[in-house]
């Protein structure tokens, strides 16, 4: 089968979860004799791009272009991406158009494949066609209800992402959307708040993000070595991601010292980087060590997983299905996260983790204690239990399987629309 | 792999200290980092292995003082009694630890309260296998003992009798590669 995937961002540039799950995809098609290639496309860089290049083994197409008019409008549709779009296609003549995040390409990429009448298929990995922020997150943190119609979100939490904030947004983007198949999610909890806000439920499948772990490399630089050769000497978190509000920071922030109360020896590995406020304070933060690794490359992530002791996943968002948590199940390091959005659907009370309410540090502070407090023989069977369930759950040839019967019900469903 | 294999001795005729002295030679020769833990530093190591043993004081090994304990993905405790470097099984995070039992020596009537006392010491001792993920056994009356006598779950339990019963140098060896399968 020839595969087109659009991404707004492809490793390694940049990669985030929904980069890193498009990258697998890619790389275990190929691997499976399937013809996939990318088409990374950017309405809004700082420089324009127009490169052929091939990251571990798999080709992608780079093109970038710069931000011309900031206006919302072009944030809906941008006649650039919609034009290279039309010629990918026609040259690469897939069966299926694969999307990802494309925020940054405007809706574009979905009229084009209409008007040359692919079949398309839509991976979310936020709330992008509900919320101009892609989050569903006010600036008073409070969340949106999906089901809630607001004509001009003026409340948004701004700081993250915002575009095509426009007057009947939402109808807009189910109008761009509607020639996609189906729509692929890996929660429940994402469907459900899509389907709350109006969109059929029978558009959707759920299928949990695969892991690739042979593309975990031994870390190059000198602080990812030392926090593995310092494994065991302390009692280490680790937070991975985004220093932002909407991951939980605040609430992580707020936990320190009660943890620094009640576990000894304790050390906070931060690895990631974003608002400079939260940064200040986690480098000024006495007398708990906390180790600032600034961003690490996601293939040297593995050597942190393993080496912490516990993952914290604190997001206060509807957060979709965290890639950290299923790589930190892999290499054997329970998660603590957030009882919001799909991160319960990750995680097993007690046996691979722990889930708090959203926001409340003391909850959060409470069951670390509560997890150092096990016996060394519990946290190491609980270790071994996570990664068999990882092993289980997240397997990547699953995932692939499931693509693959995806893209051939999309295949279908086109066939059947253009005969009908 | 890191291995830690920890043991009273090395040195005597003891089944204990040879099998801990084969499995050495066996995840050396696997091109595992393999260090020999002992709390005993009277008698000699034989020379091909003197280079993996450390003696060293429970203090090391709890706390994190040693590098190559603290990071191991294995450790293989041998029992044939109490003795310091034990108790280190109890606070470990990670890996695999296993519990080799050796049969305890029975005093003999005539012994004395000393010799009994620490008959019992040892036999105390054994509740430490609840600390292993798996415990092996030299032999099933064994197994059966340390299933039945001292709670430890059958299923984590296996038997992996000794070269020969005999227990000659070298004749174990071949024993160790079966650890792996567990």
């Amino acid at each position: 089968m020839r595969v087109l995937m659009i991404s707004n961002y492809f490793p390694p540039n940049y990669a985030g979860g929904a980069e890193l799950s498009a990258f697998n995809a890619c790389y275990g098609l190929r691997n499976r004799g399937e013809d996939c290639a990318v088409l990374s496309i950017n309405g809004r860089l700082p420089e324009e791009v127009d490169q052929q290049r091939v990251y571990r083994g798999v080709p992608v197409q780079e093109v970038g272009y710069r931000l011309r008019c900031p206006r919302a409008a072009w944030q809906v549709f941008d006649p650039r991406v919609y034009r290279r779009v039309l010629y990918e296609i026609r040259r690469f003549r897939p069966d299926v158009v694969h999307v990802h995040n494309v925020s940054g390409t405007s809706l574009a990429p979905f009229l084009a494949c209409r008007r040359l009448a692919v079949p398309v298929v839509l991976t979310l990995h936020d709330y992008w066609l509900l919320c101009p922020n892609n989050m569903l997150y006010r600036a008073d943190g409070t969340l949106c209800e999906p089901a809630a119609r607001s004509g001009w979100c003026g409340r948004c939490f701004r700081r993250y992402d915002f575009w095509g904030n426009v007057p009947g947004r939402r109808r807009v983007f189910s109008w761009a959307v509607r020639g996609v198949s189906l729509f692929v999610s890996p929660s429940q909890a994402l469907i459900d708040l899509h389907v709350a806000a109006g969109y059929a439920r029978r558009r959707f499948r759920l299928l949990r993000n695969g892991i690739l772990p042979e593309h975990f490399e031994q870390p190059s630089t000198d602080r990812v070595r030392e926090v593995a050769q310092d494994r065991g000497l302390y009692k280490s978190l680790l937070f991975a991601g985004a220093i932002v509000e909407s991951k939980g920071m605040a609430t992580l922030i707020q936990a320190l010292p009660l943890l620094e109360r009640y576990v000894d020896r304790l050390c906070l590995l931060v690895a990631g980087w974003g608002d400079q406020q939260f940064v200040s304070v986690l480098q000024t933060h006495t007398p708990s060590p906390v180790r600032m690794l600034g961003k690490v490359p996601f293939y040297e992530m593995g050597t942190l997983y393993s080496a912490a002791d516990l993952t914290l996943v604190p997001s206060v968002w509807y957060d979709n299905s965290p890639t950290v948590i299923y790589e930190s199940l892999l290499g054997g390091t329970p998660v603590l996260g957030s009882a919001i959005g799909g991160i319960p659907e990750l995680i097993r009370e007690r046996e691979t983790g722990y889930l708090v309410p959203p926001g409340d540090p003391v909850a959060l502070a409470e069951a670390v204690i509560d997890h150092f407090a096990r016996s060394p023989l519990e946290r190491r069977r609980m270790r071994r239990r996570c990664t068999q369930y990882a092993r289980e759950q997240f397997d990547i040839d699953v995932h692939l399987g499931g693509l693959l019967s995806v893209y051939r019900e999309a295949s279908g469903k086109q066939l059947a629309q253009e005969e009908g | 792999m890191k291995v830690s294999l920890v043991s009273r001795d090395i040195s005597s005729r003891a089944v204990s200290a040879l099998v801990a002295l084969d499995q050495a030679r066996f995840f050396r020769r696997r091109g595992d980092v393999v260090r020999v833990y002992l709390a005993d530093p009277t008698g000699t190591a034989p020379e091909d292995v003197a280079e993996l043993v450390t003696v060293v004081r429970l203090a090391d090994l709890i706390s994190g003082r040693d590098a190559h304990f603290r990071l191991s993905d294995l450790f293989v405790y041998h029992y044939c009694g109490h003795y310091s470097l034990l108790e280190s099984i109890r606070g470990i995070e990670r890996g695999l630890v296993i519990f080799c039992h050796h049969p305890l020596a029975l005093p003999p009537p005539s012994a004395d309260d000393t010799v009994r006392e620490a008959y019992a010491r040892d036999l105390e001792g054994l509740g430490l296998m609840h600390y292993a993920d798996l415990c092996i056994a030299d032999s099933t009356g064994e197994r059966d003992q340390l299933t039945q006598q001292y709670g430890y779950a059958a299923d984590r339990t296996y038997v992996l009798p000794p070269a020969g019963g005999q227990a000659e140098v070298g004749q174990t060896e071949a024993r160790a590669a079966d650890l792996l399968r567990y």
